[in-house]
């Protein structure tokens, strides 16, 4: 196999945190001075902290390697480094070909310039020389679309017209290595895919990939390897899926883990707001500073604080593995059982219940409600009324699904939104943890795992 | 292939100038950017660079040459005033946005790599071409008033060469000494404010006491200016004297260069 393009051998990266030492003349002086009369000083309040520690990859040329962590788990650090816009404290890189580091969008674009100059100033920034942009450039034009703008300073563009430029320039950047740090999370649905597909280009023109991304699908979309960042410390790196699958599981256990010692009505209830006299569904604000813990699968509303208005109110929202008793784990295989009970005060319209499911990140993946049903007209008086509803079973994959809450008046006005009052937890079933191709093959990422009908043919 | 090399350590001694060669169409793109913001929606463009110097210009014509009658040597106040003028604008804009060019761009610093020296030499190139326009106006004026140049305009150019190299060496000290302790941001008002009146900008050297003249040798804009005035008008050719403060510019520079260095590695971690 040829040298490869990128071998990072044991980076750690120190952050000093605190006040650092020093920092101002006046400091150094006095620092200085104690020096020299032999004196040290220690400084309260100074904390080390390891944004990186020990962390080796190599890369070969046409290779795509996907970064992915939590919030300050080091994958940007990492890739500040790749970029040389920070020094790593111990180790070294070695790096073959031209870096191309895409750390935000529109980099260097200045609103007074008109888009010609900012082309030629964000191209330059990237490390291309005149010449070169001058030789791209009508491309760049053509790939933006904006012909006609040119002239115009891009503090008038909007802001899908700054995006479309500033990615164009990126498209016609000449490197061997492209560094991508969530470049993807920005834009419009067509925008991101636009990027995706560029980046795919890129991939298979043999160029070398490096894409840090919050956005688990990003990253199995585009790159087959990737490393796991926690802490500053690689907690697994190699075949994505496997990976991704991890890195849920383990973040679904940890918001699991929250969820049994939340206890509902102190942390997240409907209170009655002093100022506008409204109830709204919100933390209390004595509970803002309290980690915020995620629901569970049931609520019940018994006293007067229950969410509704003079025609119903909620009294009960659950979610279970239907013909399974409430606290039995939901299984990947089971129908999902979703039941909605109210009371209905008045006797003269319809309650039409339904809910939004979201995943983990709030997507939402589909909503569902009674309108379809047709109302017998008893059901305008008023009592006690349970929707409910099934999901199919081997549907939803293994992953946590919140619920928000619609409630609908005679099927056309939408009178209330619970957003995301309630979660639950789709899990493997044992059967499927020992089967034998678990053994072999990663599980199948995504937000849905439906069971499809394949069918092969052999046509000749 | 060759591979680059990351590691903890600054690998050269001196910044790599070969990288700032590879990256000299970024020095030509920021300069023209500054020049172009600087002067965009406005009327006149860059013709206001010369509105601050003739401005001054009037003002201490009035003073020095109605109110106070200064010896000029023979020359027209106002040309011995502007040509004094233009040279230490040259090297206050110089000094000043040099010196602040690191903080200025610390948004790009955080986000993308490029050596950071293209930054000061940016601003001088668009300091540099601001100041041609006033020497180019200083020449016009000249003509007009019946002075024609010598031959030792030849030397001209080498005191324009001083001028950027004192202007870029103070900004390159300011600039790397600012993104470790702030206090230098403060200092640039004052070496503006006060730097005009030890340097004989208004004045002529001969109107220095004996005793404290010496300490004049110590300015290097004042040999500039010393400099600039004998190449373009003639007269009195600058004093050997201030071949020391000369020396001291080069060596500064290279210090300057040194501890610019430095800093630059760590600048992305501490702005």
């Amino acid at each position: 196999m040829s040298e490869p393009v990128i071998k990072a051998t044991h980076i750690s990266k120190l952050y000093r945190l605190g006040k650092p030492q020093g920092d101002t003349f006046k400091e150094a002086v006095s620092l200085g001075f104690g020096r020299l009369i032999g004196r040290r000083r220690e400084i309260a309040g100074n904390k080390d902290l390891w944004a990186l520690r020990d962390v080796s990859f190599t890369l070969h040329k046409g290779e795509a390697l996907g970064i992915v962590g939590r919030n300050g788990a080091g994958k940007s650090t990492l890739l500040k480094i790749l970029a040389e816009i920070t020094a790593p404290t111990e180790g070294h890189i070695e790096i073959r070909g031209k870096v191309a580091a895409v750390l935000e969008i529109g980099m260097g674009f200045h609103p007074e310039l008109n888009g010609t100059e900012n082309v030629f100033l964000s191209a330059s920034i990237m490390g291309m020389s005149n010449d070169e942009i001058k030789k791209v450039y009508n491309d760049i034009v053509t790939f933006s679309g904006l012909e006609k703008f040119m002239d115009t300073p891009v503090k008038n563009y909007s802001s899908g017209m700054y995006m479309r430029l500033a990615f164009a320039v990126i498209a016609h950047v000449d490197a061997d290595i492209f560094l991508f740090d969530e470049v993807l999370s920005v834009g419009d649905a067509a925008f991101r895919f636009k990027c995706q597909r560029k980046i795919n280009e890129l991939v298979n023109a043999g160029k070398t990939i490096i894409l840090v991304s919050h956005n688990l699908n990003d990253v199995a979309n585009i790159c087959p390897q990737c490393l796991l960042l926690d802490g500053g410390v690689v907690k697994a790196s190699g075949q994505t899926f496997g990976i991704l699958n991890d890195y849920m599981e383990a973040s679904i256990s940890e918001s699991l883990s929250d969820t049994q010692q939340a206890t509902y009505p102190e942390d997240k209830k409907f209170y009655d707001d002093k100022n506008s006299g409204q109830s709204i569904w919100e933390r209390h604000p004595d509970n803002y500073n309290k980690p915020e813990k995620l629901p569970l699968p049931l609520i019940v509303w018994e006293g007067d604080n229950a969410p509704g208005n003079d025609l119903f109110c909620l009294r009960r929202v659950q979610v279970k593995a239907a013909g399974k008793e409430l606290h039995e784990k939901v299984v990947i295989e089971d129908a999902i059982e979703i039941s909605i009970a109210f009371e209905k005060k008045t006797d003269d319209v319809f309650i039409d219940m339904g809910f939004g499911l979201s995943d983990k990140s709030g997507v939402l993946v589909f909503i569902s409600n009674t309108k379809e049903i047709n109302h017998p007209e008893s059901h305008k008086e008023k009592g006690f009324y349970e929707s409910k509803a099934v999901i199919p079973g081997n549907w939803l994959n293994s992953s946590v699904y919140s619920l928000s809450i619609f409630v609908a008046k005679d099927k056309t006005e939408n009178i209330m939104n619970l957003a995301f009052i309630l979660s639950f937890k789709v899990e493997f079933s044992d059967a499927e943890l020992q089967s034998e191709w678990r053994k072999y093959y990663p599980p199948d990422p995504g937000l849905l795992r439906p069971k499809l009908q394949w069918t092969v043919d052999k046509k000749q | 292939m060759k591979p680059k090399i990351i590691s903890s350590a600054g690998n050269t001694f001196l910044p790599d100038l070969r990288r700032l060669y590879a990256y000299r169409a970024l020095i030509y793109v920021f300069a023209q950017r500054d020049l172009k913001v600087q002067y965009s929606q406005t009327f006149m463009g860059i013709m206001w660079s010369l509105l601050q110097p003739l401005t001054g210009l009037l003002i201490f014509s009035f003073f020095f040459s109605y109110v106070v009658k200064v010896d000029t040597g023979g020359i027209p106040y106002p040309l011995f005033a502007f040509s004094g003028m233009i040279s230490w604008y040259f090297f206050s804009a110089l000094m000043a946005q040099s010196g602040t060019s690191l903080m200025q761009s610390q948004y790009l610093i955080r986000k993308i790599y490029f050596p950071k020296l293209v930054l000061p030499v940016s601003k001088a190139l668009s300091c540099f071409a601001e100041f041609g326009i006033s020497l180019a106006l200083l020449f016009v004026i000249m003509l007009i008033s019946g002075y024609l140049p010598q031959l030792s305009l030849l030397f001209l150019p080498v005191f324009i060469f001083l001028n950027l190299l004192t202007g870029l060496t103070v900004g390159l000290w300011l600039s790397a000494l600012t993104i470790r302790y702030r206090d230098f941001h403060h200092i640039i008002p004052y070496l503006l404010n006060f730097g005009i009146w030890l340097t004989p900008v208004f004045y002529p050297v001969t109107l220095l006491p004996e005793k404290i003249k010496f300490l004049i040798y110590f300015n290097p804009m004042a040999g500039v200016i010393a400099g600039f005035r004998w190449s373009l008008l003639g007269g009195e050719a600058p004093s050997v004297h201030y071949a020391y403060a000369f020396g001291l510019i080069v060596l500064l520079f290279f210090g300057g260069l040194y501890y610019f260095r430095r800093m630059e590695t760590k600048i992305a971690d501490l702005v």
